[in-house]
């Protein structure tokens, strides 16, 4: 499955770049993502696939959208 | 005395007189510096029930054990007085220099008393304090003040002004610094502007005692590799506020059209891309290690900011969706002296007034060109100016829509919609200024996290506890986007202090100072019957997004505020209880 993940923040900032294409196996989750991305899960705030809020164990559909926010603390 | 000077300098406005107090260091120990001694001073100092715009009301400007040390993060000035607003305590902080030049003068905090008869500012270097003439600064913006008062004291020299909604005594104007910073919400500029000041000028030249400088230093430096320059704290400086904005859009929580909507069609045009795409700088307080702040350009207006606050409550939730008119209403509320917050909240609802046909204001949401002339006419007190400077309450007991008059005891809501962040509902009905993010900001657990936003299960405990922290973390004056822990933070303080203090000593100050300010807020006849949100809230279900047919129905609210009561050690009129005050050492 073809995924397009947009990191934002630092998460983009560290990795060098912002927008990602992916391809994953069938019935792969968020997680398998951001391992594969190399993600530290404590960094990673908000999760949403086409602009929907998930969770790490959410699975992903083909050619969606996974957006992975920082985690954001102040306000 | 290391981490305080040891002096307070008190300013008679009426007398024309100051004089060099001894700083209590009892106090000191008990409520840490910034908010909670400046509420212990104001809770001390202040008779009951007085008028908030007369001269007895006192301005107090503080500073933190840590302002002026190697500490980073630590820049800030606490302002606390009784806010005109809303008739409770009042604290804000502000970025910049004036903190730390103030603490370099040789004061831990100046207590400002009375009323001037004539404009006046204050000019403060070391051991020179001056009651100046302000004459010719009458009338003049933030920024035109500060740019005068810098050529007269000198670049270096840092300016805390007001604008002519302060002179005028708009009930949320504000208090300004370094042209774009803003002590902003309830009304510490017209407490300013009450007591005929314009501004007080700072400059200092010596330092600040470290018991153990070395250790200081290094725990310092450790700190700050560590535990501030982590992804937990880059979004400060990648991006800032704006970040917030898809945050909010992807939870529902944005609010748009005085809350009516919890999403908004033109996010992307008040998204933190949008607003990076017209960066031009970036800047940072004095000490910051994060530089938060955003220089932009857009179209012919230029702003430090917008920060998400503005982009929300004066962007979406005025219907506008134009990213250089909200830089431009930022820009005019900064240089005429106006919270944004409030500002953006009064002008939404006077919108939804119009639009439902209660009361024709003659300002519809989205409509960009009377959205830029509400600044003007709300510091000048023109025409609908002189209507939307009452606030958002005040406008809703003359012309009705009560039920969406979206304020907690007089102060307008930031930008987070309930309705979505249950906990953030809670903290907004129990925040002593009224509702306010900065007591405790549970939407980055709940809606921008993990936890579950559409229960009460755990938010009374969790409001509880980001109240302790902030009220601690604030009085040592450390920014708020330095997620760091208590654990951290006593160790920067006993390095310090030179004595030993723990993390749950910090913990226990947060509660004290939170405590003492709901004392303060009871005195002057507040209690359960405050704690409470609009009704919209309860019972208007959010019509889109994440946050689709949603509400916070008030029985849960009921429910978890009696749970937060309880937790807290407060009975059901929201009264401290002895057991809870002799453990705090307030009685």
């Amino acid at each position: 499955m073809r995924v397009a993940v947009e990191l934002k923040g630092p998460l983009a900032v560290s990795r060098g770049e912002k927008h990602i294409i992916l391809v994953v196996p069938p019935r792969a989750t968020v997680r398998d993502v951001l391992i594969k991305l190399g993600l530290d899960e404590k960094h990673v705030g908000l999760l949403a696939i086409n602009n929907v809020k998930v969770n790490l164990d959410s699975c992903l559909g083909e050619d969606v959208n996974l957006t992975v926010f920082p985690v954001v603390a102040g306000g | 005395m290391p981490g305080y000077q040891g002096k307070i300098l008190r300013i008679n406005l009426t007398a024309g007189s100051s004089v060099v107090e001894k700083l209590n260091p009892k106090w000191a120990g008990l409520f840490l510096g910034g908010k909670g001694l400046g509420i212990k001073y104001l809770y001390e100092e202040l008779a009951p029930g007085i008028d908030a715009l007369a001269p007895d009301n006192k301005l107090i400007l503080i500073t933190g054990p840590f302002t002026g040390t190697v500490v980073p993060c630590s820049g800030k000035l606490s302002i606390v007085t009784k806010s005109p607003g809303t008739g409770t305590i009042l604290d804000c902080s502000i970025g910049g220099t004036a903190a730390v030049e103030l603490k370099r003068a040789g004061y831990d905090a100046v207590i400002i008393e009375g009323k001037a008869a004539e404009p006046v500012y204050l000019w403060i270097e070391d051991n020179r304090v001056e009651i100046k003439n302000a004459g010719e600064c009458r009338g003049l913006g933030c920024h035109a003040t500060e740019n005068k008062l810098k050529e007269a004291h000198g670049e270096d020299s840092s300016v805390l002004s007001i604008g002519p909604a302060g002179e005028n005594m708009v009930s949320f104007a504000c208090i300004s610094s370094e042209l774009y910073r803003q002590a902003g919400r309830g009304g510490v500029g017209a407490v300013m502007g009450s007591k005929n000041l314009k501004a007080v000028a700072v400059r200092g030249t010596g330092g600040v005692l470290a018991a153990d400088a070395a250790k200081l230093m290094d725990v310092a430096y450790n700190a700050f590799k560590n535990d501030l320059l982590t992804d937990t704290n880059l979004w400060a400086y990648t991006d800032g506020t704006p970040m917030l904005v898809e945050l909010s859009q992807t939870t529902g929580i944005l609010p748009t059209n005085n809350f009516q909507q919890g999403t908004f069609d033109a996010f992307n045009q008040i998204k933190s891309e949008s607003v990076a795409a017209v960066r031009t700088a970036k800047k940072g307080c004095t000490s910051c290690g994060l530089g938060c702040g955003n220089f932009v350009r857009a179209g012919r207006s230029a702003v430090e900011g917008p920060e998400y606050e503005t982009l929300s409550i004066a962007g979406s939730n005025c219907g506008i969706g134009s990213l250089e008119a909200i830089v431009e209403f930022n820009r005019l509320c900064d240089d005429l002296g106006l919270d944004t917050i409030s500002a953006g909240g009064v002008t939404a609802f006077a919108m939804e007034l119009t639009e439902k046909g209660i009361h024709d204001f003659g300002i519809r949401f989205g409509d960009v060109e009377k959205y830029l002339q509400v600044p003007g006419l709300i510091a000048a007190g023109d025409g609908l100016g002189k209507e939307l400077a009452r606030g958002v309450r005040a406008l809703a007991q003359i012309y009705g829509g009560q039920d969406y008059a979206m304020q907690v005891k007089g102060l307008e809501f930031p930008g987070y919609d309930p309705r979505g962040s249950w906990g953030m509902g809670l903290a907004f009905a129990t925040a002593p200024r009224g509702a306010c993010h900065m007591s405790a900001w549970p939407a980055a657990d709940e809606a921008y996290g993990e936890l579950d936003p559409f229960t009460i299960e755990g938010k009374a405990g969790l409001v509880k506890d980001l109240q302790h922290y902030n009220a601690a973390k604030f009085s040592l004056i450390l920014c708020d986007f330095w997620a760091l822990s208590f654990d951290v933070m006593a160790e920067m303080l006993a390095a310090l202090l030179g004595r030993e203090i723990t993390a749950g000593d910090l913990e226990l100050a947060g509660e004290r100072i939170f405590n003492l300010a709901r004392l303060f807020n009871i005195r002057e006849g507040f209690s359960s019957q405050d704690d409470v949100l609009p009704q919209r809230i309860y019972s208007q279900p959010l019509p889109s997004g994440a946050t689709a047919g949603k509400t916070l129905p008030e029985a849960d609210f009921k429910n978890m505020l009696a749970q937060y009561y309880s937790l807290r050690g407060w009975d059901e009129s929201g009264q401290p209880g002895q057991d809870k005050l002799n453990l705090l050492g307030l009685r």
